[in-house]
């Protein structure tokens, strides 16, 4: 029976190469194995995992997440702050690419799906940089990086899909992934304006004359386009943070700001209101089937002795920690080349928590190393989903070849990041220790 | 159908958090039922739009190697494992579904950890009725990937 469990793997990774829907793999996999095991009683256990799943408190935030940041890409909110945050930072070295980094750190958001903040984004910024002779790979690597940057920068509904089963607090993690979230998007910022500085045929000064606008209007542009979207995003996240509001609470309080910022502006409509709320529910409805199915699948993995099997095999035969962390983060690393990052999250944290526990390392680190390779691996060439994002909307003059160079430094620099965290893990502990006393230790 | 019912569950799920917000802070009078009820909503929006979610064909594939087959045997691939593996194991899961929710109903149960003390039917029934419409939709679903004699290639859609 425990041999099984770990022929689980291979079967999933085949049905998956097959074309299969991810969440289908994982429920039939799960299915077929848990049948061999427990015969007909598997569709009692499988129910009750259904209604498990369906019940789980932490995970209503991820349709009012998706909801919100639904509405503000649909009705022109997006389109304001990219306009307001180019007054400001258009006159920096690279401007424009700090302004779509800037851009993307705000609609992390609306990071329900991986990609979704890459091709709103992309389909805004990509036209106003090349129209300045920005580099291809520049534009490339910004978008892809900036895209990327919703899976640690709250609120993350990846990190709501981590916390839900990583027996931790959504609000926890959102304060550890707070201080690196925004490091990375520093560092991102930074090499941007480096490299506008070092080559300045790769990010041509635009005319300024376009954007020169009396201080007056400037100051309007800002309180119109800058302002709300900021402050919304701050309600939301510092109540959570504050502890206030639970993420779900939070979030529909950041549903109703959107909407209203929406009728502000006069964008809201019936066909607006209608197309976000359609695609929410499918959004919803797609995290939670691969939610359903990784629950189911590490369900029967672990009853078959699959986690057993594993954290004997790794007390036996005495591995150190360390290699252990970076084993897991080599498979999740891997895992994050044709998997999206809810499943990759579904699949690994259950079996790695307890293990990572039982091994004296502290969980919320974890959580962010492995959260930041999800991303890294997101963006690595060749098998890198950000790129083929990229590609569906990019224009035709854009090849693979400027796309993979382009993210090249930008991986470089989620390296870095990863470095940096395993020599000071305060970046990530030290918040949620302040916020909620008493950490993992 | 569902998933216009989905849409109103999901306004009222934004409606009842604002609801407990407001009560909390502004009547200091915390409702008892908007842990049930957020959880208890956001499940039903998720089971009843999953069918309608396989009919826009939303759900995450990935055809990198799939892809490399002739697009006739991609499809049909696909739609002989929804057809005839997939619905027969969510057919029955929704068979169990709509057993549990009619027993429930029968019996009256109640949601024992909640102070609020619920029925459990309805949510049970939603559980159940989307199992249902999401077996019905897949063998649409199957059958016409499995019959298909000029798919549709949508490369666009790869990542989707």
């Amino acid at each position: 029976m425990e041999l099984n469990a770990i022929f689980m793997f291979p079967a999933l990774l085949a049905a998956i190469m097959l074309g299969v829907h991810v969440s289908v793999a994982l429920i039939l996999v799960s299915f077929f194995f848990g049948f061999l095991a427990f015969g007909d009683v598997i569709f009692l256990q499988m129910y009750g995992m259904v209604v498990q799943t369906g019940s789980n408190f932490v995970l209503a935030a991820i349709p009012l997440f998706v909801l919100m940041g639904a509405f503000l890409e649909r009705s022109g909110v997006a389109e304001r702050l990219f306009q307001a945050i180019q007054i400001w930072v258009v006159r920096l070295p690279g401007g424009l690419a700090v302004a779509t980094l800037c851009m993307c750190a705000v609609f992390a958001a609306s990071a329900g799906i991986a990609g979704a903040v890459e091709v709103v984004v992309g389909l805004m910024a990509i036209p106003a940089m090349r129209k300045f002779n920005y580099d291809r790979g520049l534009v490339s690597g910004t978008i892809c990086a900036g895209g990327s940057l919703g899976t640690i920068i709250p609120p993350s509904v990846t990190i709501v899909v981590y916390a839900s089963i990583g027996q931790t607090s959504v609000s926890e993690l959102f304060a550890a992934a707070m201080i690196p979230g925004f490091i990375l998007a520093g560092m991102f910022m930074a090499y941007v304006v480096l490299r506008a500085i070092l080559r300045p045929q790769d990010a041509p000064r635009p005319d300024l004359a376009e954007f020169s606008m009396p201080l007056g209007r400037k100051l309007l542009v800002t309180a119109q386009g800058l302002l709300p979207a900021l402050s919304l995003v701050f309600a939301v996240l510092g109540s959570i943070l504050m502890g206030i509001a639970s993420p779900t609470e939070a979030a529909a309080v950041g549903v109703v700001g959107a909407f209203l910022l929406a009728c502000l502006y006069r964008t809201m409509s019936f066909r607006v209101l209608y197309e976000s709320f359609a695609s929410t529910v499918q959004i919803t409805a797609m995290i939670m089937l691969i939610v359903l199915g990784g629950t189911l699948f590490t369900g029967i993995f672990a009853v078959s002795g699959g986690g057993r099997m594993l954290s004997l095999f790794i007390e036996n035969a005495d591995i150190p920690p360390q290699i252990v962390v970076v084993v897991f983060l080599a498979i999740a690393f891997i895992a994050g080349f044709a998997l999206d990052w809810v499943s990759i999250v579904m699949i690994c944290v259950p079996i790695f928590t307890p293990i990572i526990k039982s091994i004296g390392i502290d969980p919320t680190w974890f959580a962010v190393m492995f959260l930041i390779v999800v991303q890294t691996s997101y963006l690595t060439p060749p098998m890198a989903p950000a790129v083929f994002y990229l590609k569906s909307i990019a224009p035709p003059d854009f090849t693979y070849g400027h796309m993979y160079r382009g993210v090249m430094p930008f991986v470089m620099i989620e390296i870095m990041l990863l470095g940096l965290l395993a020599l000071f893990p305060e970046l990530a502990t030290w918040l949620p220790k302040v916020l909620y006393g008493a950490g993992w230790n | 159908m569902l998933a216009h019912v989905a849409m109103v569950l999901l306004a009222l799920l934004v409606a009842s958090m604002l609801f407990e917000v407001v009560m909390r802070y502004g009547f200091n009078a915390p409702t008892k039922w908007a842990f049930d009820i957020s959880y208890m909503l956001n499940g039903s929006v998720f089971f009843l739009a999953i069918g309608y979610t396989f009919k826009k064909d939303t759900h995450i594939r990935i055809d990198i190697f799939s892809s490399m087959l002739p697009p006739v045997w991609e499809s049909r691939l696909l739609g002989f494992v929804i057809l005839f593996l997939l619905v027969p194991v969510s057919g029955r899961l929704a068979y169990t579904a709509v057993l549990k929710a009619w027993s429930a109903y029968l019996t009256g149960a109640v949601e024992e950890v909640s102070p609020w003390a619920p029925y459990v039917w309805p949510f049970y029934s939603a559980i159940a009725l989307g199992l249902v419409v999401m077996t019905l939709q897949c063998i649409v679903y199957g059958s016409t990937r499995l019959f298909a004699r000029d798919p549709r290639q949508d490369s666009d859609s790869t990542w989707n």
